[in-house]
């Protein structure tokens, strides 16, 4: 046995105090007595009872201020303290635990049983509590304070990330790596693929909530405009069953204030290591763009993966200032396609700038009749340089000097202008050579090495991007490709600043799509007993200590005070 | 403050007529003592014996039947009655009741003496005879033997020993008769000293005055018990218990005192002092006719 208030003991002096006041009698009234003979004899009958009576009140007494001073030093047994765990309790706060396929949900389930733990540390135990989510978390490090360890458990909230739970084990074998008798409790649902090896770890109870259930997801949401116009969207929607049986959905994918479509589908059961997903292809038409979302409707064991949405930018054809012959095919394409919108800047590009907000210029075959020089500041796309025009640009161009190719193109780099463009059957018999002060990137080229298509980060003085095309016109195919004008489009879209054409939801902006697989891991279901030893009630020797001087105080009274008599 | 007037001899004189009604001559009831010889009165024969006085034989009778008697005689001339009065601390204790009711018993009852013509002496003690009055005869002397009681006082610390005062009494060699000893009886060697009295042919007559707290002492708690004559203090939580021992020991001593005198026909007489003395006297004149 050991204290934890030693220093209490010299109240146990005061027991000298109490035997003087028991046996030196101070007081009482004075009776004078001429039978002095008859009351010493009258007193010498008394009976042992009467004689030890008061005696053993002060035995009683005494007994009673070592019981007190014994509960002031409050005791322990050095044995419990051998015995006490130091426990660490992980509580999966991942976005499966919002899961209600038990009542209320798994996460107040686990918070419940989590609090029985707390409840059963002992006063000389020790607990710390971890959060495990996208990221591990110390809500409480070691401590054997209850309350300080249930406003922890107050304090946690269930995310929308997945768990990280390996790592908050690991970090819980390292807060006990130096104690004794370390135990880890983790709380979660077990749908974490970790779920069953961690179960088998040494001093770790998986205390796992929910079973199998039903949950469908979406689980991807793209969107991008289509390729031959750009006002109108493509949508692919992919919805998944997590769940062990089969869910019939609706799906709605619609923009927020437009067109909505709807669509009802079963999906079957998952099954191990494989779910069940349906892809579903929608094409709206959104020029003004705006949120797109897709949204399972129906009773699901998750509400937060039900919906995914993805903002699409508004798409309004680019303006462009075209600078070249008004009879050549590649204005005559632009003014075709949807997505752009030409503004004719053959006789002064500077002029027609000044019609445009942020402008792309586009030089096509510039000459004497088409002079170059001017002050245009804005992306350009030059297509088919052939004049000495471009100093401007500080692009060294020799007029005539093509140079025969006699191979197709060689796509070279997976560019984002380059999505959707195949241009490795386009044949071309001539490029223009140029040459560039600053530093390019060839993004394709001929099978023969020639450039077709020329990056320019910084033009000269301008410091604007420009893309160079470098084929002829009359000397390939490409214009009667399909390819071209996709090409064209891309290529003033990105100079325009547009970066993609693709539009994808954040998955994890909602939900970890992860966290949408809510069926556990199989787990043997654990008894766990939180507390350590069933006898053992938890209170401190010192209120049994109490409890025994309330009983000898009522004897000592009793038998002193009222003067019980045998 | 013991007084002499007329009102206590009119009515000390009321009892001695009483009392003669009811002893005759014998103060107190006392005895006759059988004599062969110097009695007031024959009462009988008996045989003659070889060494009988042949004074005392009847002639007349032997004359008439031929044989040869002797004549037994009754009372005695001079009756001797003293008083031996207690004036020990223990008489004094709590105001002094006890004393004072000795003193105006002994006084009334001196009166009686002197009124029935015996001759009456007077010593006090407490651990020792502290005053004596020579026997005196008449009633005409009863203002000295008066102012002799009035005058005695009970002094601090003063043991009861009636036995060293027995021993000192009867060493001064007085004419044996009544000893009436008035004390509160609670010396230890009170019954030897009737003893000593007993075989020292004196009649002893035990007039035994108590008052309500050696009788029925009212302690509870804790008290402080102090010996009123040694001066020695005990202190005790005094309860219920422990009165009833106290009872129950006072009643063994009485009736241990009782056996005692009822077994030598020593007269015992319990007075309390809270009574008045004609209710006492009453008694005492009552007791004797029984």
């Amino acid at each position: 046995m050991n204290f934890f208030s030693p220093e209490q003991c010299w109240w146990g002096s005061a027991a000298v105090l109490l035997a003087l006041l028991y046996l030196v009698r101070l007081g009482g009234k004075l009776h004078e007595v001429s039978a002095y003979g008859i009351w010493r004899e009258a007193l010498a009958r008394r009976s042992l009872w009467r004689r030890w009576q008061r005696y053993l009140s002060l035995l009683l007494a005494i007994l009673l201020l070592a019981v007190l001073v014994l509960a002031l030093c409050d005791p322990y047994f050095t044995k419990r303290t051998d015995e006490a765990r130091h426990m660490v309790v992980i509580v999966d706060t991942s976005a499966s635990m919002f899961a209600a396929d038990v009542e209320p949900d798994r996460f107040a389930r686990s918070l419940a049983q989590a609090r029985q733990a707390v409840g059963a540390v002992n006063m000389f135990e020790q607990m710390a509590i971890l959060s495990a989510s996208k990221t591990v978390g110390i809500e409480c490090g070691m401590t054997g304070d209850r309350d300080q360890l249930y406003a922890a458990l107050e304090s946690l909230t269930p995310s929308n990330t997945g768990a990280q739970l390996t790592e908050a084990v690991e970090t819980a074998r390292k807060m006990l790596a130096d104690k004794p008798n370390g135990k880890i409790f983790v709380f979660t649902d077990a749908a974490h693929p970790d779920a069953e090896k961690i179960a088998d770890l040494e001093n770790v109870e998986v205390i796992a909530q929910g079973g199998p259930t039903a949950n469908a997801a979406v689980t991807n949401l793209v969107a991008r405009p289509r390729l031959d116009d750009p006002t109108l969207l493509e949508v692919v929607v992919e919805v998944t069953n997590f769940g062990s049986k089969a869910v019939e959905r609706e799906l709605t994918v619609g923009l927020q204030d437009g067109e909505e479509t709807t669509l009802t589908f079963t999906l079957p059961a998952a099954e191990r290591n494989r779910l069940r997903s349906k892809t579903q292809a929608f094409t709206m038409e959104s020029a003004a763009g705006g949120l797109l979302a897709a949204q399972l409707t129906g009773k699901d064991t998750i509400a937060a993966d039900d919906r995914l949405y993805v903002a699409v930018p508004s798409r309004q054809p680019r303006e462009v200032v075209f600078v070249g012959p008004e009879d050549s095919e590649v204005l005559a394409i632009l003014q075709a396609m949807p997505g752009i919108q030409v503004v004719n800047g053959t006789g002064g590009p500077d002029a027609a700038a000044q019609e445009v907000d942020e402008p792309v210029f586009v030089f096509h075959r510039l000459s004497e009749e088409h002079p170059a020089t001017c002050n245009c500041l804005g992306p350009y796309l030059f297509v088919e340089p052939l004049d000495h025009a471009y100093e401007t640009f500080d692009l060294e161009i020799e007029p005539g000097e093509t140079v025969p190719v006699r191979a197709t193109i060689q796509q070279k780099s997976e560019a984002a202008v380059l999505a959707g463009v195949e241009l490795s059957t386009v044949v071309v018999e001539e490029t223009i050579p140029i040459a560039f002060k600053d530093s390019t990137e060839s993004l394709v080229t001929a099978t023969s090495g020639e450039p077709i298509l020329t990056y320019i980060p910084t033009v000269g003085y301008t410091k604007h991007p420009a893309y160079v095309l470098h084929t002829r016109t009359g000397k390939t195919d490409l214009l009667l490709r399909r390819e071209f004008p996709l090409l064209i489009t891309n290529l003033v879209r990105d100079l325009a600043g547009v970066q993609s054409n693709v539009y994808s939801a954040q998955p994890d902006r909602f939900i970890d799509p992860i966290e949408s697989n809510v069926t556990p891991q199989e787990i043997a279901a654990a008894d766990v007993d939180f507390v350590a030893d069933r006898r053992d009630r938890g209170r401190p020797l010192w209120v049994y200590l109490l409890g025994l001087a309330i009983m000898l105080f009522v004897a000592e009274w009793f038998l002193f005070q009222r003067g019980v008599t045998v | 403050m013991l007084q002499l007037d007329a009102d206590f001899l009119k009515r000390c004189e009321f009892y001695h007529r009483a009392a003669q009604r009811t002893w005759g001559r014998r103060f107190l009831a006392r005895r006759e003592e059988l004599r062969l010889a110097g009695g007031t009165e024959v009462t009988g024969y008996t045989d003659y014996t070889s060494g009988n006085d042949l004074r005392y034989v009847d002639w007349n009778r032997c004359a008439r039947h031929d044989e040869l008697v002797v004549k037994l005689f009754q009372g005695n001339e001079d009756n001797y009655t003293y008083f031996l009065l207690d004036c020990s601390t223990s008489m004094r204790r709590g105001d002094g009741q006890k004393f004072a009711t000795a003193q105006e018993l002994s006084t009334a009852l001196v009166y009686l003496a002197l009124a029935n013509l015996d001759c009456v002496g007077l010593a006090t003690f407490d651990n020792r005879l502290t005053a004596e009055h020579p026997a005196v005869r008449g009633k005409q002397l009863f203002p000295r033997l008066f102012n002799f009681i009035a005058d005695q006082s009970v002094d601090d610390a003063k043991p009861t020993d009636l036995l060293t005062a027995t021993e000192a009494f009867v060493a001064r060699g007085y004419r044996s008769g009544l000893a009436i000893v008035i004390s509160d009886g609670f010396d230890p060697r009170f019954v030897t000293a009737l003893d000593l009295l007993r075989r020292r042919d004196y009649e002893p007559y035990v007039l035994r005055i108590v008052d309500v707290f050696d009788e029925e002492p009212e302690v509870l708690g804790g008290v402080r018990l102090t010996d009123v004559e040694a001066g020695q203090t005990v202190r005790q939580s005094i309860d219920e218990t422990d009165l009833a021992n106290y009872r129950q020991v006072l009643e063994e001593h009485r009736e241990q005192l009782r056996k005692y005198c009822s077994r030598y026909g020593i007269g015992l007489m319990h007075i309390r002092a809270e009574t008045s003395v004609a209710q006492s006297l009453e008694r005492i004149v009552q007791a004797g006719r029984a």
